[in-house]
């Protein structure tokens, strides 16, 4: 059988899935079914329990009243949690709960509302609005004509890289002549030595 | 202006775009396509579609008549029939003036041939190459090595003459090189230059492309003449203009990928932008030329076993039949496979990783509006495998081919290209939430809830896999994406969640939402039936029947 | 739109005009001749010239005007590709030049230093390929009006040829070993069946076919002698038939690319003609947009190629590479729109039990009297 909420394939008769924990539960006992394999499917399954098939949402769940033909609503045996006392009744005039019997989610914020537990630090990530151009079309005929210029070209040498290619250009003609006069210099040196040396061996 | 018609003129396929003010607005009427280039049987099919007249005596009604007969503007987008040759000479090469001769001429809408002059053997066998290529346009670029450069244009003046007819020449050279050249052949040949040592390298690269380009659309202009249009715009610069507009008005991230004659590729965001064109790689004309890339890059994609031999049959097919139509499952199966081939070859010659992988918005040009919506999402998917850094990133089709229309509009009015752009342009196929990270193959990957009014779906998606949320049609959706420990949506950081609500929420799409929990970088199986599976599986994920992916 | 007509894949007795384009023609047949397929009808170059620009006073580093005094073959003489044209000595080095091609040198510019060699294309005969009547000739054509039976192809790769029908294939969809393909088919256009390998291709060459006709060739079968320029070359040969073609015969497929079968009317066809004369003619001999198998008939008489109106009920040859076949019209041609934008005349066919949509441009009715 597969998990109902994240459709992974788990063993025959499980309690609750080991993959994420859900609580597998009783048989099935819904009115919807399963479009790919026909089985019975409760109105919170995510997933088919016998072919592991994505199910879309069941409004099931909502429509408990189905009149059978010739049916008025008032035959239809209304479920308890939906019975209202009838007007007259005692004990049938509106009362207003008091802050007790409310769960702890819908009580007013009272004096202690300082103390209440921090916000978990995991926060869910908001992302800023996304304008995609075809949702949300603001454009007026006056639009600026610059908005359509093509963008620069990307990813280009850099004009300094460029100038080193001009200055390297320039370059050699410098360094030739910076050779030449190395060259000159060595070479005077050089007969320099030689005249030395002759002149020290006469 | 009340109405405009665009005719957009490609190898394949000729498309007629009507547009006109609906309750005072520019709205597109609709667009009609015909294969091949038949302009005369597309405004035929246009008129009986709309059921205006567009022609009378063989002419375009302007301006448009109170019963919506005619249009105001009349222009065409689209390349020549056949594409021009662009040789790129490079004489004495210089790495920085190659990179931007190359940026040039992969921009310019034209088939490149390069030649580099220093592996030519001789002279004559430089005059022999030019003479076989005979190509239209010239592109000189090198260093400074005024020898290299008299003995090149020898050759060059040697090759020319009765042998061919050369266009024109551009050279991006100094000063002197630049007078040199026009010295030797500028009596045979019109000659442009610029020089990259006095100009910045994004003029250079704009100076040249916009120049081919130009001519490219002059191309087009002599073939169209006797209609006697408004505009002619040349398909790159029409789509280069689109998408700019969607990066300033819309701040997106956009790569877009358009095979209308060729392959053209171009990246755009705030930054600036990168087109790369491929002449002769297409699915029909250009098919054969997708062997280049090697039939194993295709069939790699496949969900079915298919030999090497047999892709090159299919390839050779297309050329033979010419023919735009993919009827058949299998020929769109692999149409998928070779587009994915051509993206991630086409991306890895563009932007780098970082870069090119940080897209908002994918969009998809109108050949490939005509595969299923699956098959065309997972060419955006695979091909360019988007990380967006803010975890989402949108797939849109350009359907009516609008992008081309409003960037060539928008020469003639911009007012009325921006409002037609934002409203029709795009058709939404998907967002997509990129997951990334690593996990076991099958383990949950990442869990949340879509939220559409009072209705609330929970999911979870297991590593490996595609998940698709459909939409409840005409709604917007509210998302929280959960991911497990060591899994990261975009480039969040691992385990942080991701939500669009309130004014976040997602528009409408056609395939919803789809949480990509595949990973990056996407890696296939080396083994051949494993790795089949596993796109067999992909497919099945985004609702393919297994029945077709034989 | 009911009107709309196409091609039949078979016709009998209809007259054609075969143009054979000429380059530099010594024609040798007038206007209204009587010709035979393998009637001459001219001498003419086969193909076209080449030539090379050697630059020959860059390349010495003389002036132009002092180039031809290293010339050391002289101007119209029959050189080959890499033999030395040109010697400069300078010091103990000599420079020299080699031509690019084998040709003749032919001019020399004293302006540019510019010498060109030529390359002759050899000069062949031109067969009349139809049997028919002379009806036009001109400087660069000559064109045939002949009377016989037409099976149209899908696509011709190499030169057209022409000889009698050898039938060698017992089903439309066999495939025959190479040592099928023996002296039989030396001159012969041999129905070869389904496809044929590199080493039938071969063998063929070896025997000397004129031509061979199959339901599809593999471009696996062409990577022996294109190698990895398969693809290339390919594409160059779909463009222009007779360029870059290893076999001196023709191969008509008449499916596509691929292990196809011939379609059953068409080997009907061919199986009924064993032993008659056939060419196989390109596209632009015929003027239709697709190449054909042409049988000659003696007859003076025959009607016009004309386009069937697609008509419901009608048999149909669908050609789609995925899956060629025979179906049934089951519309008349329609304006389909697909998916939403794409307008294109479409008819519905029933194959196989099931209904399609297809182009009518991939649709051929089967025969006239279908």
């Amino acid at each position: 059988m597969y998990c109902p909420q994240c459709g992974q394939r788990i063993g025959e008769g499980r309690d609750t899935c080991p993959i994420c924990g859900a609580v597998i539960g009783e048989p099935v006992a819904g009115t919807g079914v399963c479009s790919s394999c026909g089985a019975l499917r409760a109105p919170e399954d995510t997933y088919c329990r016998q072919c592991g098939n994505l199910l879309p949402f069941d409004l099931s769940a909502l429509e408990q009243l189905e009149l059978a033909p010739g049916e008025s609503l008032g035959e239809v045996p209304i479920p308890e949690w939906l019975r209202a006392e009838e007007p007259g009744t005692p004990g049938s005039e509106l009362q207003l709960l008091s802050d007790l019997d409310l769960p702890e989610w819908l009580r007013e914020p009272t004096e202690s509302a300082a103390e209440a537990p921090p916000l978990p630090t995991t926060a869910a990530f908001v992302v800023p609005p996304v304008v995609l151009a075809w949702s949300q079309p603001i454009a007026s005929e006056t639009t600026d004509p610059s908005l359509f210029e093509p963008l620069p070209p990307l990813l280009l040498p850099v004009a300094s890289a460029l100038g080193r290619v001009a200055a390297a250009a320039a370059e050699p003609a410098g360094d030739r002549r910076l050779v030449r006069i190395a060259l000159f210099l060595a070479l005077a040196v050089l007969i320099g030595v030689v005249l030395y040396i002759l002149w020290q061996s006469r | 202006m009340h109405s405009a018609v665009a005719i957009s003129c490609n190898q394949g396929m000729t498309r007629i775009v009507l547009a006109d003010r609906v309750e005072g607005e520019p709205r597109l009427l609709g667009t009609v396509a015909v294969p091949g280039r038949d302009v005369e049987t597309g405004l035929a099919f246009a008129e009986e579609r709309f059921g205006r007249r567009l022609l009378a005596e063989e002419r375009p009604i302007r301006p448009r008549g109170l019963l919506g007969d005619g249009a105001d503007a009349w222009i065409a987008v689209g390349s020549p029939a056949s594409v021009p040759l662009l040789a790129v000479l490079a004489i004495a090469p210089d790495p920085l003036l190659t990179d931007l001769a190359k940026r040039a001429a992969e921009a310019a809408m034209v088939e490149t041939h390069w030649i580099d002059a220093t592996q030519v053997a001789s002279l004559t066998a430089l005059v022999q190459q030019l003479v076989e290529l005979r190509p239209r346009f010239l592109l000189l670029t090198g260093g400074s090595d005024e020898r290299a450069w008299q003995s090149a244009m020898v050759a060059v003046s040697n090759a020319l003459g009765d042998a061919f007819d050369l266009e024109v020449g551009i050279v991006i050279a100094p000063e002197a090189i630049q007078q040199l050249v026009a010295k030797t052949i500028g009596d045979q040949v019109e000659l442009m230059g610029v020089d990259p040592t006095t100009s910045q390298p994004a003029e250079v690269v704009r100076a040249v492309t916009s120049e081919f380009r130009s001519r490219v659309a002059t191309l087009l202009s002599a073939e169209l003449k006797a209609l006697e249009l408004d505009r002619f715009v040349d398909r790159a610069t029409a789509l280069e203009r689109a998408l700019a507009f969607l990066v300033r008005r819309a701040d997106q991230r956009v790569a877009l990928v358009d095979l209308e004659q060729g392959m053209l590729g171009i990246w755009a965001r705030s930054e600036g932008m990168l087109t790369l064109y491929r002449a002769g790689r297409d699915l029909e004309q250009g098919a054969l030329g997708l062997a280049a890339l090697g039939p194993e890059t295709i069939a790699r994609w496949l969900p079915f076993p298919m030999t090497e031999e047999d892709i090159l049959d299919w390839l050779a097919n297309r050329v033979m039949t010419a023919s735009p139509f993919l009827f058949e499952w299998r020929d769109q199966l692999i149409a998928t496979a070779a587009v994915r081939a051509l993206v991630q070859d086409l991306a890895s010659a563009g932007p780098p990783s970082g870069m090119r992988e940080d897209l908002t918005l994918v969009v998809l040009g109108p050949r490939l509006a005509w595969l299923p919506a699956e098959l065309a999402l997972l060419c955006a998917l695979d091909g360019f495998a988007p990380l967006p850094a803010g975890g989402l990133v949108s797939v849109a089709l350009d359907e009516a081919d609008l992008l081309a229309t409003c960037g060539a509009l928008a020469e003639i009015d911009p007012g009325y290209a921006a409002i037609l752009l934002e409203r029709d342009a795009l058709f939404p196929l998907a967002h997509v939430i990129v997951v990334a990270g690593d996990a076991m193959e099958g383990a949950i990957a990442v869990r949340g809830e879509v939220r559409a009014g009072d209705l609330v779906h929970r999911f979870a998606v297991p590593w490996g896999s595609l998940h698709v949320l459909p939409f409840p049609s005409g709604r917007s959706a509210e998302l929280l994406v959960e991911p497990e420990a060591g899994i990261r949506i975009g480039s969040l950081e691992p385990g942080v969640a991701i939500e669009f609500a309130g004014e976040a929420a997602l528009g409408w799409t056609r395939l919803g939402i789809v949480i990509d929990a595949r990973g990056r970088p996407l890696r296939l199986p080396d083994d051949p039936p494993v790795r089949a599976r596993r796109i067999r599986s992909w497919l099945a994920d985004l609702g393919v029947a297994e029945g077709v992916m034989r | 739109m009911s009107a709309l007509g196409r091609l039949p894949l078979v016709a009998q007795d209809v007259e054609c005009l075969v143009r054979h384009r000429l380059a530099a023609p010594e024609l040798r047949v007038a206007v209204g001749q009587l010709v035979e397929p393998e009637t001459i009808l001219a001498m003419a170059a086969d193909g076209l010239p080449r030539s090379a620009r050697i630059a020959l006073a860059a390349e010495l580093g003389v002036a132009p005007a002092d180039a031809a005094r290293y010339l050391v073959r002289a101007l119209g003489e029959r050189v080959e590709a890499g033999e030395v044209v040109a010697v400069r000595r300078r010091g103990l080095r000599s420079q020299e030049v080699t031509s690019p091609i084998a040709g003749r040198l032919a001019t020399l510019d004293a302006e540019t230093g510019l010498l060109t060699v030529v390359t002759d294309p050899p000069r062949r005969a031109v067969p009349a390929l139809v049997a028919g009547e002379v009806r036009s000739v001109a400087d660069d054509a000559v064109t045939i009006r002949a009377i016989g039976d037409l099976l149209l192809g899908a696509s011709l790769l190499g030169r057209e040829g022409a000889g009698p029908l050898i039938v060698l294939a017992d089903r439309p969809d066999r495939e025959l070993p190479a040592e099928e393909f023996d002296e039989r088919c030396r001159g012969a256009i041999v129905l070869a069946g389904m496809t044929v390998s590199s080493a039938a291709l071969r063998r063929l060459h070896d025997v000397g076919a004129a031509g061979v006709i199959v339901g599809g060739l593999s471009t696996h079968a062409l990577e022996p002698f294109w190698g990895s320029a398969t693809p290339t070359r390919l594409q160059r040969a779909l463009v222009d038939p007779s360029a870059d073609w290893p076999f001196p015969f023709g191969v008509l497929m008449l499916e596509g690319f691929g292990r196809l079968p011939v379609p059953e009317p068409a080997f009907d066809f061919l199986a009924e003609r064993t032993g008659r004369w056939v060419a196989l003619l390109s596209s632009a001999s015929l003027g239709l947009d697709r190449p054909a198998c042409f049988v000659s008939s003696r007859s003076l008489q025959g009607q016009p190629l004309q386009p069937i109106a697609l008509v419901p009920g009608a048999v149909v040859h669908l050609r789609l590479p995925a899956r060629p076949g025979l179906g049934r019209l089951v519309s008349v041609p329609f304006v389909a729109r697909q998916p939403d934008s794409l307008a294109f005349r479409a008819v519905w066919v029933e194959r196989d039990g099931n209904r399609e949509i297809v182009p009518v441009d991939l649709v051929d009715p089967v025969a006239a009297d279908a």
